[in-house]
């Protein structure tokens, strides 16, 4: 009772300096107008129809993302659920996108049908990867960041390619909380109190359900159609918010945990906390993004500055909560105990294959082509196809390596975040420096990603680097990281355009000597991990065996880490962020039967460099004259396979 | 003997459009062995450019979105779609066989590659160091001497000079002495247009202030919540369509009740492309006049 005092007071403070700082007026001013006193200045209406809904609208996104969280936690018993991390809300941010640019009548008049079609099919997608049982621990996360990065990939491209600037989508897609009336606001009201009423009925239920499914079952719970209601209402509630104001990530996952922290143990009074710590978490944050406003040329949006504060907030929470033992093993997929020739051979025949596609088959104005090219032709095609073929390369072993690290098939360059680290340290310098984002240079890009993995290894210490924490701790990086690159996007005005065309991750710009190079140094890679396979090997196999067999954890860690970070911080350097072929190729050469470290590297780097390959040719034929970056095609076609292959044989 | 001298005189201007010629752009003195027929352009600034010359370019990159957001002048049918302005399509580009391609502010790396396909000029268009109009005119008129269009060029910038000074005093006496050029972005941001932009140009030639000045910057523009409009409270507000979701903006009470939309002061402005070629100076001014004589006859 005190607690819950306690948050309603904290609420009020920050509700009052939020009004503050968001209008000009006096105190008595606001309170008269507050009791209905006609407006008269614009400031009164700048009070009324601007700062109260704002104030309204940042209470009622983080009251329902604070409950989305704290019903998805419940629900799946796993403090690490929330509507970001089960990719509920990039699901939603998605369908809007799409919507809003194809038919923007139903994305105007149904806003809110969209985006909870759009997270229910996200959330489906991680449910059918994880598996129900799956959903209590580490894969559902690792799920529901890869459909993150396929969703944000896809929805990158249409931007790319809608846009004459990106103004408009940048500030809606990062979520914003400026309102200009209270037609949102109120919408959101009518549409969020009967959810918020219903959740409130779920207490008993989800009292039974902490006993245990079966326990639940005995005493009378109807199990599945409990679950479908409550994560229909926790999507519900995840999709008026991403309607509402867009995507803001970090609330619905701090906020139940806070909770919990702060003593709420009962469903019931586990539910309320979060709904008003995250209205208090979202307002509080809002609060810093009003300030950040008066100091910045452009504007701040209030996203970014949640998972400024909320990306720490999830590092300094988990390494509280997170227990030392953690000694999971690395499980791979099933696939036959070796791989038959002929798949050698298939994958070499295809490499071939593709190869000679992308530098003969192009399109002119007249249609198709197929020419042995002119010299001139070969010079444009040679660079692009060498240096796809070497990022597929490269980002297959950082993939190879990190999933045998940190014991997760789910692991990858870009969900850990080195891609992010290497983005941000590009992005940052070529903002900052006011350069060319393609002139910023390799070294850079090593610098930022080394830097995430010194504050992984640095975090990680206290936990043995245990692969969990690793994990999550990466995950959280890349989401700060990536807030960060969005800030910086948003005051960069015109100059995003061409920043956003290099996230896509293209060979547009390599040269004939940094395909060359990045060859070497994927080469060079391929080499390190021949070499080291008997340390991945033991590695993956649990601390107690790599100790027993007589590995030196503290040397081995950092150094196949760091080559991981290395491949992933040249191939990001060169092309912009790849995703997915990090995380596809290694998964992929197990299915086919490359079980062991060695074969895996070399199937893998083959699956790797077919794919980049392949989507780079693809990227430059499917909307000729339109240029799509190699590294969203990748992740488009790389990401629907994966899902598919997951959702079908279940693999984690 | 004045037909003699014309003859003779066109006889010279013959013999040079035949002979090389000499171009500066950023990176020094362009020799061209002949006079180009078939020029590509790599971004709208310098299509504008080339377009206000009475040259079709055989290349320009985007080509429907160039007819929604910057309209004029229009692009001929006959022109080739070259893809993404940061990206154009190579292939493509060297299939056209250009005899120049024009570029601005682009990468060493970019100009290099550019330069394997035809000789190419680069130009430093915006840039927050130096003034962005200036450098337009600048690149105009070399272009205009490059493509043999310098008589036409000088007349159309006399001609877009006197047109504001003759706008300007049509202004000079009326009610309206500040205005802001914004675009609207969403239903609660703007972007607003402040030194080193064509409509800040504009303003200062049309003897009209800045309602909402910004800093200067590369492209003259700052993203700004919709509030900021409030600061404008005796001085007309200029919205540049298209408006796109910022349309929503019309809807909201907060917009209603800003100063210069309750006092009827603001007014919308046809498609102009604020980072565009010099003649943009001149549209700015006429849309902005237009704008402000609508707004008090």
């Amino acid at each position: 009772m005190i607690r819950a005092a306690l948050i309603g007071a904290l609420v009020l403070v920050v509700a009052g300096v939020h009004l503050a700082a968001g209008s000009d007026l006096a105190l008595p001013r606001m309170a008269a107008l507050f009791l209905g006193a006609e407006p008269q200045a614009f400031a009164d209406v700048q009070f009324t129809h601007a700062a109260l809904p704002r104030l309204v609208m940042a209470l009622l996104c983080g009251a329902a993302l604070g409950l989305a969280g704290s019903l998805f936690q419940q629900l799946t018993q796993n403090p690490l659920a929330a509507p970001l991390t089960l990719g509920a809300a990039s699901g939603a941010w998605l369908a809007l996108v799409v919507a809003t640019l194809l038919f923007p009548a139903l994305a105007a008049a149904h806003g809110e049908w969209v985006a909870f079609a759009g997270a229910a099919t996200a959330f489906g997608l991680v449910v059918a990867i994880s598996g129900l049982r799956g959903l209590t621990g580490m894969s559902a996360v690792l799920a529901g960041m890869a459909v993150n990065l396929l969703f944000g990939a896809i929805a990158a491209t249409i931007v790319l390619l809608q846009s004459p600037y990106f103004g408009h989508l940048f500030i809606w897609g990062a979520g914003d909380l400026g309102q200009s009336g209270w037609d949102k606001a109120l919408w959101l009201a009518l549409r969020l109190l009967p959810l918020l009423a219903l959740s409130l009925l779920l207490t008993r239920g989800l009292a039974l359900l902490r006993t245990g499914a079966e326990g639940a079952e005995a005493r009378g719970l109807s199990l599945l159609p409990f679950l479908a209601v409550a994560a229909g209402l926790a999507l519900g509630l995840t999709a008026l918010a991403v309607a509402a104001v867009g995507l803001i990530g970090f609330i619905g996952l701090v906020a139940p945990n806070l909770a919990r922290f702060a003593g709420a143990r009962l469903p019931r009074a586990e539910l309320l906390a979060s709904m008003g710590l995250g209205a208090g978490l979202l307002l509080a944050t809002d609060l810093l993004a009003l300030f950040a406003n008066h100091l910045t040329r452009d504007l701040v949006p209030s996203s970014a500055v949640a998972a400024l504060v909320g990306a720490p907030a999830l590092i300094w929470l988990m390494r509280r909560r997170l227990g030392v033992g953690d000694q999971a093993v690395f499980r791979l997929p099933p696939g036959p105990a070796r791989v038959p020739r002929l798949a050698w051979l298939g994958l070499m025949l295809t490499g071939l294959a593709f190869t000679l596609a992308a530098l003969t088959l192009g399109r002119t104005e007249d249609g198709w082509q197929a020419l042995w090219p002119t010299a001139l032709t070969f010079d444009l095609r040679w660079p692009r196809v060498l240096g796809a073929a070497a990022a597929g390369l490269a980002m297959a072993l950082s993939g190879v390596v990190l999933q045998r690290l940190i014991r997760n098939p789910l692991a990858s360059p870009d969900i850990l975040g080195m891609t992010a680290g290497a983005t941000v340290a590009l992005v940052g310098t070529a903002i900052i420096g006011g350069g060319s984002i393609h002139e910023v240079g390799a070294g850079i890009a090593i610098f930022g990603s080394l830097l995430v993995l010194l504050l992984l290894l640095g975090l990680g210490r206290r936990h043995g680097h245990a692969p969990t924490v690793l994990a999550l701790t990466g995950i959280a990086l890349a989401a700060l990281l990536d807030a960060l690159v969005k800030v910086a996007l948003a005051a960069g005005s015109q100059d995003s355009y061409a920043i956003l065309g290099w996230l896509g991750g293209s060979t547009y710009r390599v040269t004939e000597a940094e395909a060359g190079q990045l060859l070497l140094a994927a080469l060079l890679g391929l080499g390190l991990v021949l070499v080291l396979r008997r340390w991945l090997t033991l590695l993956s196999a649990g601390d107690d065996m790599a100790l027993a067999r007589g590995l030196s954890l503290r040397l081995a860690r950092p150094v196949c880490l760091t080559l991981a970070a290395a491949l992933a911080a040249l191939v990001t350097s060169w092309l912009g962020p790849v995703a997915f072929v990090g995380l596809l190729a290694p998964h992929a050469a197990v299915m086919l039967g490359a079980r062991r470290v060695a074969a895996q590297a070399l199937m893998a780097g083959g699956i790797g460099t077919v794919l980049m390959v392949g989507s780079d040719w693809l990227g430059r034929m499917a909307l000729h004259p339109m240029q799509l970056p190699a590294g969203t095609v990748a992740s488009v076609l790389g990401g629907s396979y994966f899902l598919y292959l997951l959702v079908r044989r279940r693999v984690l | 003997m004045i037909r003699a001298l014309t003859v003779l005189l066109l006889l010279c201007a013959g013999l040079a459009q035949a002979g090389p010629v000499t171009v500066e752009d950023r990176r020094g003195a362009q020799s061209f062995a002949e006079r180009p027929e078939r020029v590509a352009v790599l971004d709208w600034a310098l299509a504008q450019q080339v377009l206000d010359l009475d040259v079709v370019p055989v290349a320009v990159p985007e080509i429907a979105l160039y007819s929604e957001w910057v309209a004029t002048p229009p692009i001929p049918d006959m022109v080739a779609d070259i893809g993404r302005r940061d990206a154009p399509d190579l292939e493509r580009l060297a299939a056209l066989a250009p005899d120049v391609i024009v570029i601005s502010d682009a990468a060493p790396a970019d100009v290099a590659r550019l330069e394997r396909i035809a000789p190419l000029l680069a130009f430093d268009a915006f840039d927050a160091g130096h003034d962005n109009i200036a450098a337009a005119r600048r690149i105009y008129l070399t272009l205009a001497r490059f493509l043999d269009r310098e008589a036409l060029a000088q007349a159309r910038l006399a001609q877009m000079d006197k047109e504001i000074d003759r706008l300007a005093r049509d202004l000079s006496d009326g009610p309206i002495r500040r205005a802001a050029i914004i675009r609207l972005n969403d239903a609660s941001t703007i972007w607003v247009y402040g030194d080193n932009s064509f409509a800040q140009a504009a303003l200062n030639r049309l003897g009209i202030g800045n309602a909402l000045p910004q800093p200067p910057s590369r492209w003259g523009v700052a993203q700004r919540p919709l509030d900021v409009l409030a600061q404008v409270e005796t001085g007309a507000v200029l919205a540049i369509r298209p408006h796109g979701p910022g349309a929503a903006v019309f809807e909201s009470p907060v917009w209603r009740f800003l100063p210069a939309v309750a006092g009827e002061c603001f007014a919308e402005m046809p498609p102009l492309w604020s980072y565009g070629g010099i003649l943009s100076l001149g549209r700015h001014a006429q849309a902005i006049h237009a704008a402000l004589i609508a707004l008090n006859p």
